[in-house]
């Protein structure tokens, strides 16, 4: 028997991903998509005592928390977050590298009672650029008809989900908007919202998602929303925001008026979807410089714990002159680990002013 | 896997495997009838703890805000 066999050490499994906070930290585990919240004190234990033995871990805090430390690996092991090892070196951190090989990978189309678009020539040019993720935004209540032409021009091409968010028309009956999801299966959500009340259907075989909601979305205002509903805790969206920005990362917007923006909420235009292509506004040198802003660099969010699996806003921030200043309409104090129900302050819009030469 | 196939595998289980949560099954052999049932690796997906994320991709625009009551 060999006498220099180890202790075991303790191994995360490589999708269990730690993520330190101010107060606390995340422990995110991006293949089932959940979080648990940990010390920031397990944080120290799992990074920079990774690799070592209980008891070389007991003995770095001069054997002061062998009780705490006990129950932090009871804790890790019942939830199943890792696992006891001899050989951890077989078992490599992913790769958080981000690549992607479209051009753009997500897009907002604001349509409303006087937009004028051309769905099909729109349609036709973000599926050229690889455009994989589509919302449409219909401020007004349009009727089932007119869905249906936009949709029309969608029922070809690359993508691979189409959401929907409408104003209430009294002819968007569940069963008129689960046929257009039968008939376009690329539909992957539809929510109307000013409805008269509230109802959530059980999602359709295919997984599609059909809800009225009774709160009035009239404009690209009321974009930019932060709060844990609109997490995403997958490997996609942890890697991308090592380097680059959750939101405006591979995005290309066309507002109500055919203007084409980074976000319909911001105040640069790269010209008029009618005179200019999507591939020349995605050619403009500014087009993608606010693509790699990422949390690591926003005041606040670069201690928050939510960082990684939290979508950003750079439309609406505290603080409109300084363009790494964190998001108006996040409530989360990191510092205190509370979320405040002042929710929303007045929004700023970051970067050059609506008027600006384009 | 259809439902009933689902349901067969299922009474196979001992009265133990039954308490785990429900997961994936395959069969490891391609006769049914001495087909091993086995829990996967592959099953760890469904049995999340802590705060569950619903979505399985990123937002494109965020103009709801936190659940209505239903």
């Amino acid at each position: 028997m060999r006498s220099d066999v180890r202790a075991p050490v303790f191994q995360l499994f490589a999708c269990c991903l730690p993520v330190k906070g101010a107060r606390r930290s995340l422990l995110c585990d991006v293949q089932r998509q959940s979080f648990q919240f940990i010390p920031n004190g397990l944080y120290e234990i799992l990074t920079e005592h990774a690799g070592k033995t209980v008891a070389e871990i007991k003995a770095a805090y001069g054997h002061e928390y062998d009780e705490e430390i006990d129950e932090y690996f009871d804790f890790l092991l019942q939830n199943e977050f890792g696992f006891w090892c001899d050989d951890p070196e077989r078992f490599p951190p992913i790769d958080l590298t981000w690549e992607a090989p479209e051009r753009i990978t997500n897009a907002i189309l604001d349509v409303d009672a006087r937009s004028d678009h051309d769905y099909a020539r729109i349609l036709a040019e973000l599926d050229d650029l690889g455009c994989k993720a589509l919302e449409v935004r219909c401020f007004h209540g349009p009727s089932p008809a007119e869905l249906q032409a936009i949709l029309e021009a969608a029922r070809y091409g690359r993508l691979r989900s189409l959401d929907l968010l409408v104003g209430f028309h009294p002819e968007l009956t569940a069963e008129a908007l689960l046929d257009l999801a039968r008939e376009h299966q690329r539909i992957s959500s539809v929510v109307v919202c000013s409805a008269p009340e509230a109802r959530r259907l059980p999602p359709t075989q295919t997984g599609v998602t059909l809800e009225y909601r009774t709160e009035a979305v009239s404009s690209p205002s009321c974009c930019g929303k932060v709060h844990p509903g609109y997490f995403a805790i997958n490997l996609e969206t942890f890697a991308e925001a090592q380097r680059h920005n959750t939101c405006l990362n591979r995005k290309i917007s066309v507002d109500a008026r055919g203007e084409i923006r980074n976000c319909p909420s911001l105040p640069r235009s790269f010209g008029n979807a009618r005179e200019t292509s999507l591939h020349s506004a995605l050619a403009h040198r500014d087009f993608a410089a606010l693509w790699s802003i990422n949390k690591d660099q926003i005041d606040v969010c670069k201690d928050c714990e939510f960082r990684y699996v939290c979508v950003d806003c750079r439309a609406y921030i505290q603080d409109g002159s300084d363009l790494y200043s964190k998001p108006s309409k996040c409530a989360y104090d990191p510092y205190t680990a509370e979320w405040h129900s002042s929710a929303e302050r007045p929004a700023v819009l970051a970067g050059v002013q609506k008027g600006d030469p384009v | 896997m259809d439902d009933d196939h689902k349901g067969e595998l299922f009474a196979r289980l001992s009265p133990e495997g039954r308490e785990i949560a429900p997961v994936g099954y395959r069969f490891l052999h391609p006769r049914a009838t001495r087909a091993t049932v086995l829990r996967l690796v592959e099953c760890r997906p469904h049995r999340a703890v802590g705060y569950v994320c619903g979505g399985f991709r990123k937002p494109v625009s965020r103009c709801l805000g936190p659940d209505d009551e239903i």
